[in-house]
């Protein structure tokens, strides 16, 4: 109960101060840019195909950490950099209670441009299209979320976990960037792959069981995480966190 | 039973980094209720003895309670139990100060109401409640310093760490946050660990101090004991005159430790116990010096402090 408090601080804090670094014109054009692209950008570049294919599924798992980055990167880095973690360390707020308030700052972040894509995409394509609305497939409807909290769950680990060894913010921000990168080639790749063979990547994931899909990638987001909180926990040693 | 009455004791605490030693074989006992002062130069170790009290570093010598707390152990414990402000100020610039404060209070576990009252407290005690909704990052630097104490302080803690809280103020900043400080510990009986290399900030402060120079510790008194037993008796005198052949003059006498002349004529003789007053007045009128006033003290708390440092430097010559 207490770790849930705690971590529920901590996520409190960096949410505050994520989302005060984005007032003024500049933040809000930032935050306006993201929303328009996942919420109507993409859907409208994908037209029907974003109703009918399974492929949006990707794009609620990863796209949304791209917005989650800066954050990320702040997690740790930021803070040594700003002269605050040490102060943060010098409280008794567990090991545990930092890294789960961090994830969990960086997760409902990138969660809520998910949301707003998978809740926006359809009247989007509607009023673009000037046909009736029309919903995603069961299998998308009930799993894009899921995924998509899975994805931001993900990224966050692995953006703390990056945060948590880099020296400076911008030094985190490129080893997050490397990471989405690393995930986000080889699914281009089979993407490309495909197109190249004249096989339309929609008709592919069509084959496979949408609810099947729908677990495969959520076991395959949930390895992820597991893997980068099990790394971070190792690594974060709170007697040495002031000498890395 | 003895120790539960220390907020600190340390048993020949130490720590190196490679091949440096930042503390080295730290025994020292800070009562509880009082104001302990940690001087020494920059460098001198302060910060990390600080460091290792709080937890946030292992030693490699010895060991350290805190609150009869053992610091490698119940390190979680002596942090809930003690309030810190640190070489940084570690204040989210982004938030407001009352946002800073929410957070804090938040992480101690403060009831709302609680929360809400001894925030409004202490804003109030330091003059920062008008203020209270203003990002942190447009506020002077004496005004941060006072809100991190005033976090330090939010849940009552019995211990505060402040490390150099008035570097870099201005001396009008600095004497305000001197006199929240005192007064805040006062009315609340908290002990605090003070690190400075403020003497005058010391002096005004600190029922005790230690001096501390390449993590050793050189000396631990009251500042007055300090002055009396480490330091030279003290001729004070006021005069006009005073020219560089009268002070080469005094400089060869035996009994002369150390001459200074301050701006205003006031010329400060370290002595010998022994010291003949008279024949030194009489030698500074002979030299054509005309006298206003004479006065005999104790050092002061930066002669002693000075000498301390030159002994210091010539062990670690030595060594």
């Amino acid at each position: 109960m207490a770790l849930l408090r705690d971590a529920t601080t901590v996520m409190w804090k960096d949410l505050k101060v994520s989302l005060r670094a984005n007032r003024g014109i500049g933040g809000v054009l930032y935050l306006a840019f993201w929303a328009l692209l996942f919420g109507a950008g993409l859907p409208l570049l994908m037209g029907e195909t974003w109703l009918t294919s399974p492929e949006v599924l990707f794009v609620w798992a990863w796209l949304p950490l791209y917005v989650v980055t800066p954050m990320l990167g702040g997690a740790f880095a930021g803070e040594r950099e700003l002269h605050t973690l040490e102060t943060l360390l010098a409280t008794p707020l567990s090991n545990q209670a930092i890294l789960w308030g961090k994830i969990a700052a960086g997760a409902a972040y990138g969660w809520a441009y998910a949301l707003a894509s998978i809740v926006l995409g359809p009247f989007v394509i509607a009023l673009a299209t000037g046909s009736p609305l029309r919903l995603y497939r069961p299998p998308v409807a009930v799993g894009g979320p899921v995924v998509g909290l899975m994805g931001a769950v993900a990224g966050a680990s692995l953006g703390v976990l990056i945060s948590l060894r880099a020296g400076t913010n911008r030094e985190a921000q490129d080893g997050i960037s490397l990471a989405l990168m690393a995930f986000t080639i080889p699914i281009a790749a089979v993407r490309a792959g495909l197109q190249a063979l004249d096989v339309p990547v929609a008709d592919v994931l069509l084959a496979i069981n949408g609810w099947l899909l729908d677990l495969v990638l959520i076991a395959a987001l949930g390895v992820v995480s597991f893997v980068a909180v099990r790394i971070a926990r190792a690594r974060f040693v709170r007697t040495r966190l002031l000498l890395d | 039973m003895a120790e539960q009455q220390d907020a600190i004791r340390t048993y020949g605490l130490g720590r190196r980094f490679g091949d440096l030693t930042a503390v080295d074989n730290l025994n020292l006992t800070v009562p509880r209720g009082t104001i302990f002062g940690f001087l020494g130069p920059n460098g001198s170790g302060k910060t990390t003895t600080i460091r290792l009290l709080l937890g946030l570093l292992e030693p490699t010598q010895g060991r350290a309670e805190v609150l009869g707390l053992d610091v490698a152990t119940q390190a979680d414990a002596i942090r809930a139990r003690t309030g810190a402000l640190l070489e940084h100020n570690g204040l989210y610039e982004r938030l407001s100060a009352y946002d800073n404060l929410e957070f804090y209070g938040r992480i101690w576990h403060l009831p709302k109401p609680e929360r809400q009252a001894r925030i409004h407290a202490l804003l109030d005690h330091m003059g920062l409640w008008e203020r209270r909704d203003d990002r942190v990052a447009t506020w002077s630097r004496g005004m941060r310093q006072k809100l991190a104490v005033a976090r330090a302080m939010l849940h009552h803690p019995p211990l505060i760490i402040l490390d150099e809280p008035t570097a870099g103020l201005d001396p009008v900043a600095a004497a305000a946050l001197r006199e929240d400080i005192a007064s805040l510990v006062a009315r609340e009986g908290t002990t605090v660990f003070l690190n400075t290399h403020n003497l005058a900030e010391a002096e005004k402060l600190c029922d005790a101090v230690g001096v501390i120079r390449y993590g050793r510790l050189l000396a631990v008194d009251s500042p007055a004991g300090l002055r009396t037993r480490r330091g030279s008796p003290q001729i004070e005198v006021v005069a006009t005159g005073i020219t560089p052949p009268v002070l080469d003059v005094l400089r060869a006498r035996p009994e002369v430790h150390a001459v200074t002349l301050e701006n205003g004529g006031r010329l400060a003789l370290d002595v010998a116990p022994d010291t003949d007053t008279g024949a030194l007045v009489s030698l500074m009128v002979a030299q054509g010096v005309q006298i206003e006033e004479v006065r005999r003290g104790a050092s002061s708390l930066e002669s002693v402090f000075l000498k301390l440092m030159a002994e210091a430097e010539g062990d670690g010559a030595a060594a």
